[in-house]
């Protein structure tokens, strides 16, 4: 009888440790952040951002009773970079899911090896259209944004300038280098013109250029009376500061997700009474215990807060997806990424359009600089 | 194999086939450039605008894809190699982001700085290898021959050479041409690998770094060249899972190959003269005879 008992005892003792064992697994989930090259500031505010959402989750008991651990690769701003990158994450660390990248480019890159993998994707600030849609408009089925597409964002641009603050005369100072600026300029111009609104002068620089006053001397004597920066904050920020300089008091200048906080540091109160389309806004509720643990534990402030924002979010979104796929299996997670509807986020409410994958009328916030030198918010617009 | 070895075979292949043509403008003709990338570009846009939009073959559209690029290198070698020394590396500067800047703005043929997408993904890896090893073996018997004595001889003194009767000028343009379609293939089948191709892919730094590990491996040592690019490929690939750290310790592997061994890995040897050297018998100098 004794002895019985203790091989009973011995079982059970084994159930346990295996259970406990599987409780306690893993689901490792790719993140593709710029830490080096270009776009390494936001990269990095991205991956902190990312780690916080992953420490949150895991201290409330994880997904699916296991744990979430992040596999962060560096892509260095280069395309053939995050190939290797992403392949790395499949083959090697066997990811169930993959973050990022934070710019367009690689994410069209990667799209092809990770719809073949049958791994999904969220790209976090990847705007454009063909991050989730190949060339002839079919959807990729493994690959998902949690921001809006450059076409949508350049509606929120022309709508604001153009219907909420009456101005028909536009300017646009883009970067000719960067993809997502002139995909922005792209769709700003063709929704403005829509709106009845007319470019007086589309003038171009490279995103090295620090001098600007050739091209803004031209947008002076345009007569325009709104300025489009389609841009990234270093640039914009110096475009701004220049303008101001020139005597362009009076022309309303607007802009991107491109914004970030530390433009202040460079424009300084050249950047008041700028406005700026945007995913959230600084003051949101919803944003703030985030904000505020971020600050804790990072001991800084989140100045990238667009690429915060989104990375936090989309570690949450992806989380809600496998708790509601039931299983760690890349295709079932796919399935249930897209089939999103009315997820409560921080920073807003998430709904997935099967056809694109893309956010399903998502409002946009557009912020005002004001002379606190912080972007306020100033109004949603959601155009149809 | 996995695909992460693959894609690490064929990024090697393409970085090596580059790199074997800025060595030969570099290492043994004495060209400083630093606007290869250029090459690269016309390369990868050619093979994506012919398969594209023509639907031509791979095989023929990256032929053709080396020999726009030769031909471009051509064009532009006869009057800017009258500039001698750092004139010409400066000038080639500005030829690279000429180049770049052409197909960002070009938008109705390049689609611009948005990229290139939907290209076919023809370099697998037995490809990418079989291509190497051609390209290879004729870089080899190339600076093997009379036309690689002419190009060594132009680098070392070009001034002497023409003395003895070397066309220096016509040998500088065939090197900076028969270099241009090294650089044309090699961006061809990175637009092949990728599927996707930007024009920030082939920016200064992309020939910085082709510069860099010809001059890592050894000007003029071919076998240094690919030891070179090996050596970068792999400690940046070695070292992903410590994030943006593998690039620190890419700079410093650079920097001490250059603080250890100015002359490059190999200098200006060959794999195969150093392995004979090593188990070739010591001469031993007679007895003196009392």
């Amino acid at each position: 009888m004794r002895k019985k008992f203790g091989i009973l005892a011995v079982a059970v003792a084994l159930v346990a440790l295996f259970v406990g064992s599987a409780m306690a697994g893993e689901i490792k989930i790719g993140y593709l952040a710029a830490l080096t090259g270009d776009y390494a500031g936001y990269g990095q505010t991205e991956l902190r951002a990312a780690q916080l959402a992953v420490e949150e989750i895991n201290a409330k008991g994880g997904v699916l009773g296991n744990k979430l651990v992040l596999v962060p690769y560096d892509w260095r701003t280069r395309a053939e970079d995050a190939v290797n990158a992403v392949r790395r994450m499949i083959d090697q660390d066997k990811v169930v899911a993959i973050i990022g990248a934070n710019a367009s480019g690689a994410n069209i890159a990667t799209a092809p090896i990770v719809n073949k993998a049958k791994v999904p994707q969220i790209g976090t600030v990847s705007t454009n259209p063909l991050v989730t849609v190949d060339e002839k408009g079919k959807v990729r089925p493994y690959s998902f944004r949690i921001c809006f597409t450059d076409p949508y964002q350049g509606k929120v641009l022309a709508n604001l300038a153009a219907v909420k603050l009456g101005k028909k005369k536009g300017a646009m100072l883009y970067d000719v280098a960067s993809d997502y600026s002139q995909g922005l300029r792209e769709f700003c111009i063709k929704e403005f013109e829509k709106l009845g609104g007319k470019i007086v002068a589309d003038e171009a620089y490279k995103g090295t250029d620090t001098d600007f006053r050739a091209q803004l001397t031209n947008v002076r004597n345009s007569g325009a009376d709104v300025l489009f920066l389609p841009g990234m904050g270093k640039d914009m920020a110096l475009i701004i500061k220049q303008a101001r300089e020139l005597g362009m008091k009076d022309l309303v200048i607007m802009g991107g997700d491109g914004y970030a906080d530390f433009m202040y540091e460079i424009a300084g109160n050249a950047l008041v009474g700028t406005y700026w389309v945007n995913h959230t806004s600084l003051e949101d509720p919803g944003m703030q215990p985030f904000f505020k643990a971020y600050k804790e534990k990072y001991k800084d402030e989140c100045k990238e807060f667009v690429n915060g924002v989104l990375a936090y979010d989309s570690v949450y979104w992806l989380a809600d997806a496998i708790k509601r796929a039931g299983k760690v299996d890349g295709t079932a997670i796919a399935q249930a990424l897209e089939k999103t509807k009315d997820l409560k986020l921080h920073h807003a409410v998430l709904s997935i359009n099967p056809k694109d994958h893309n956010p399903l009328n998502k409002t946009a916030v557009i912020l005002r600089v004001e002379k606190d030198g912080k972007a306020h918010f100033f109004t949603r617009i959601q155009p149809k | 194999m996995d695909q992460y070895l693959q894609g690490i075979i064929i990024l090697l292949c393409i970085n090596c086939i580059a790199a074997m043509g800025v060595s030969l403008l570099t290492g043994f003709t004495g060209i400083f450039s630093l606007g290869h990338a250029g090459y690269m570009a016309v390369g990868a846009y050619a093979v994506a605008i012919l398969t594209v939009e023509h639907e031509i073959p791979w095989a023929l559209a990256l032929i053709a894809a080396g020999l726009f690029a030769a031909l471009l290198a051509f064009v532009v070698g006869v009057p800017t190699l009258k500039l001698m020394g750092d004139y010409y590396a400066i000038a080639s500067i500005g030829l690279g982001e000429a180049i770049r800047l052409i197909i960002e703005n070009w938008q109705s043929v390049t689609r611009g700085a948005r990229g290139y997408p939907g290209i076919e993904d023809f370099v697998s890896a037995p490809v990418a290898v079989g291509i190497a090893l051609l390209l290879g073996t004729f870089m080899f018997f190339l600076v093997q021959s009379n036309f690689g004595r002419g190009f060594k001889a132009c680098r070392d003194d070009y001034l002497a050479a023409s003395l003895l009767g070397f066309n220096t000028a016509r040998y500088r343009v065939l090197s900076l041409t028969i270099s241009g379609f090294y650089c044309g293939i090699a961006g061809g089948m990175l637009a092949g690998f990728m599927g996707f191709i930007q024009p920030v892919m082939f920016d200064i730094n992309k020939s910085t770094e082709l510069t860099a590990v010809v001059v890592f491996g050894g000007l003029g040592s071919l076998s240094g060249t690919l030891i070179g690019t090996t050596v970068i490929t792999l400690v940046t690939e070695l070292f992903r899972p410590i994030s943006q750290y593998r690039m620190l310790i890419y700079g410093l592997v650079l920097v001490l190959i250059m603080v250890l061994r100015p002359e490059g890995i190999m200098g200006q040897r060959e794999l195969k003269s150093v392995i004979t050297s090593m188990f070739k018998p010591k001469k031993t100098s007679p007895k003196e005879v009392a």
